[in-house]
């Protein structure tokens, strides 16, 4: 048998196994509130776990750090210790303020007699503070383009890694099988399902990466490469152009990962799906620990990979696995490809999932508008699970296909979208309660958001049709100064008029 | 007309019918699906955890090769549906088939399809010897719809596969 039918077999392997391991919490859903919130009892073991798989996404960790730190050394490590301080950030600042506004709570609403919680989505959440239903679509809207994007990219990743099977035209085709695995468990197994799968896909990440780490430290030794820190550092820290990083790159990374965990729905799932604030604090500090450390991981595999043991290799996910299968190791071909084929894989499931889980929590609960628990029917997910798996299959076909967008250049823009409502969900956190529902407020979120928006876009554009990727990076910072600078001019007019104590 | 044609214009029908059926199963709720389960591995009660069983036929000394294969089934019973198992690998299989020519000419699908479809084969017996023993009308009487159409489906297939 040759390496890469082994390797086929066991990415159906994988696939099957994670299909039926999703689908078969099926059985565990009798509600609204177990579906999309696993019965509010996310243990901060499982959180941590869950939040890291979600975050090693195969288009960021395995595609984008790997190819920069090959690009820029050690100093692409900025990435991983600013999303710490990100998390940190938000389990400091804004964590505290949500508990206390009874986030954590359930509320009894008696002119209906149901239960209605505070604690569900984003956009419930913002639409309680504002009280108002523009800012609450507004964010809506942008937070699920962002989150079905991430989801586009990934399968966009995931699918091409299978390029070493299918024939270029056909590519494609891979888009259908992946998908298909993804929706279908998430659909059936709803959040339980997302999380508990993603307990064995970060197991099957740490594996693939520790494994072919070790592997290319004791290659690197054998080709007496390893001791030069030329590989690690390959230019000073500062240099005409930047410190540590380019510097557009360096403040796109800086501000992503600083304003990125509030505006994930993702991030408002879990902490709704957790008991209370202090286990989403533990279990946000430990899975960025985790996350920064497969980052880490990922980044010295990237470098030592393309610079010390496969320098011919193309600089690509895809150039990695074709450098690995056609290795005249044997070690090489039957054990490290698989492995890290399956690791890719587990981290494109795992991310897509986790996407997925919001979006449809979103369609669900904030646009269908069923508040009354009764009334929710899994069959009526199922259906929308299925109409969002047409649209996300369409909508890649026009993004990357007709519409041909780089990749690169749709990840920054992906990023700047989800980060231009941070300061308007900060804001809703942090200030007090006659504040935030003034008119004021609400046209200060709005413009902040569109305002945000249009700058994104242009950039993006512009940059795109220049082909100068400095301005594509440029879109995050300058989109979130925009509404941070909004917000600030609105907190002292707050503060002169004597509104904001 | 090959025999992979004949699987493919066949298996279809039949994969539409049993996954039709598996997901009308799902939607049911609890179904005779369930009771199923409710039979014995082993001399041990379904409803016994694999650790315990392997803790139990451990301290007695007596563990042979059938307690394994009744380990693996318990466990992958956690999963309730090993008969959906070989469905899906035949699914993968079908898929293969159809789409072979977009294969690049380094990958072996033949090979590949010859593996899943063994797999599935065996699963299938497997699953289907320990489920009810060995009374094939009462079996074909209790298995649920989707299984009824995979275990047609194996009958049809091992023709193909022999013919490898």
């Amino acid at each position: 048998m040759d390496a890469l039918t082994i390797n086929a077999l066991v990415a159906i392997g994988i696939c099957l196994f994670f299909l039926l391991q999703g689908v078969s919490y099926y059985r565990e859903i009798k509600d609204e509130e177990s579906f999309f919130l696993y019965n509010r009892k996310l243990p901060d073991g499982e959180y941590a776990v869950s939040f890291a798989a979600a975050s090693t996404s195969l288009a960021t960790v395995l595609f984008f750090f790997v190819t920069f730190g090959v690009e820029h050394g050690i100093y692409i490590f900025f990435a991983p210790i600013t999303y710490v301080l990100g998390c940190y950030l938000y389990s400091k600042l804004l964590l505290p303020p949500l508990e206390k506004q009874g986030f954590f709570q359930q509320r009894e609403i008696s002119s209906t007699g149901g239960v209605i919680t505070l604690g569900t989505t984003l956009t419930k959440y913002v639409e309680e503070r504002y009280k108002s239903n523009a800012v609450k679509f507004s964010i809506t809207l942008i937070t699920i383009l962002g989150l079905t994007s991430i989801l586009l990219v990934e399968l966009y990743v995931g699918v091409n890694i299978f390029s070493i099977y299918l024939k270029p035209q056909f590519v494609d085709l891979a888009l259908f099988g992946v998908a298909f695995v993804v929706f279908t468990y998430t659909g059936l197994g709803g959040f339980i399902a997302v999380v508990r799968t993603d307990v064995f896909q970060l197991r099957l990440m740490f594996l693939s990466a520790v494994i072919l780490l070790a592997w290319l430290v004791w290659a690197s030794l054998q080709n007496h490469i390893f001791p030069s820190s030329e590989i690690f550092i390959v230019h000073p820290i500062v240099f005409k152009g930047g410190i540590l990083l380019p510097y557009t790159l360096l403040f796109n990374i800086l501000v992503v990962n600083l304003f990125l965990v509030p505006a994930l729905l993702r991030t408002w799932q879990m902490a709704a799906a957790s008991p209370s604030s202090k286990e989403v604090k533990k279990g946000i500090i430990k899975g960025v620990w985790l996350t920064a450390l497969l980052t880490t991981m990922f980044i010295l595999l990237g470098i030592l990979f393309f610079r010390s043991v496969f320098p011919n290799a193309e600089l690509s996910l895809i150039g990695m696995l074709n450098a690995l299968h056609t290795s005249q190791n044997p070690l090489a071909r039957y054990i490290l490809f698989p492995l890290f084929f399956a690791g890719c894989l587990a981290a494109l499931l795992s991310t897509a999932d986790s996407a997925l889980a919001p979006v449809l929590q979103s369609f669900s609960q904030d646009i269908r508008k069923s508040n009354a628990r009764h009334s929710w029917k899994h069959r009526h997910v199922l259906l929308l699970t299925a109409i969002l798996f047409i649209i996300t299959i369409s909508l890649y076909f026009v993004v990357f296909r007709l519409l041909g967008f780089n990749l690169i250049t749709w990840l920054f823009t992906i990023f700047s979208f989800l980060i231009i409502c941070t300061p308007s969900i900060v804001f809703a956190i942090i200030s007090p309660d006659n504040v935030v529902n003034r008119r004021a407020s609400k046209i200060t979120a709005l413009i902040s958001i569109w305002g945000g928006f249009i700058v994104a876009i242009l950039l993006s554009i512009v940059g795109n049709k220049l082909k100068i990727i400095e301005i594509v990076q440029l879109n995050s910072p300058l989109a979130s100064l925009f509404g941070s600078l909004c917000f600030l001019v609105l907190w002292v007019v707050y503060k002169i008029k004597g509104v904001w104590a | 007309m090959t025999f992979d044609t004949i699987f493919v214009l066949v298996g279809i029908p039949l994969f539409a019918h049993s996954g039709l059926a598996f997901f009308q199963s799902f939607l049911k709720g609890p179904s005779q699906y369930d009771d199923l389960h409710d039979f014995e591995i082993s001399g041990l009660p379904t409803s016994v955890k694999i650790q315990e069983l392997f803790k139990i036929k451990l301290s007695s000394g007596r563990f042979c090769c059938k307690d394994l294969i009744a380990a693996v089934l318990i466990w992958s019973r956690r999963l309730r549906m090993i008969g959906f198992l070989p469905l899906m690998l035949y699914v993968t299989f079908i898929f293969l088939l159809l789409v072979k020519g977009s294969f690049t000419e380094d990958f072996n699908v033949e090979f590949l399809s010859n593996i899943l479809l063994g797999v599935a084969f065996l699963l299938q017996v497997l699953y289907i010897l320990f489920k009810l023993r060995s009374n094939i009308p009462q079996l074909l009487m209790h298995l649920p719809k989707y299984e009824k159409a995979s275990f047609l489906l194996i009958l049809f297939d091992v023709v193909p596969l022999w013919k490898r």
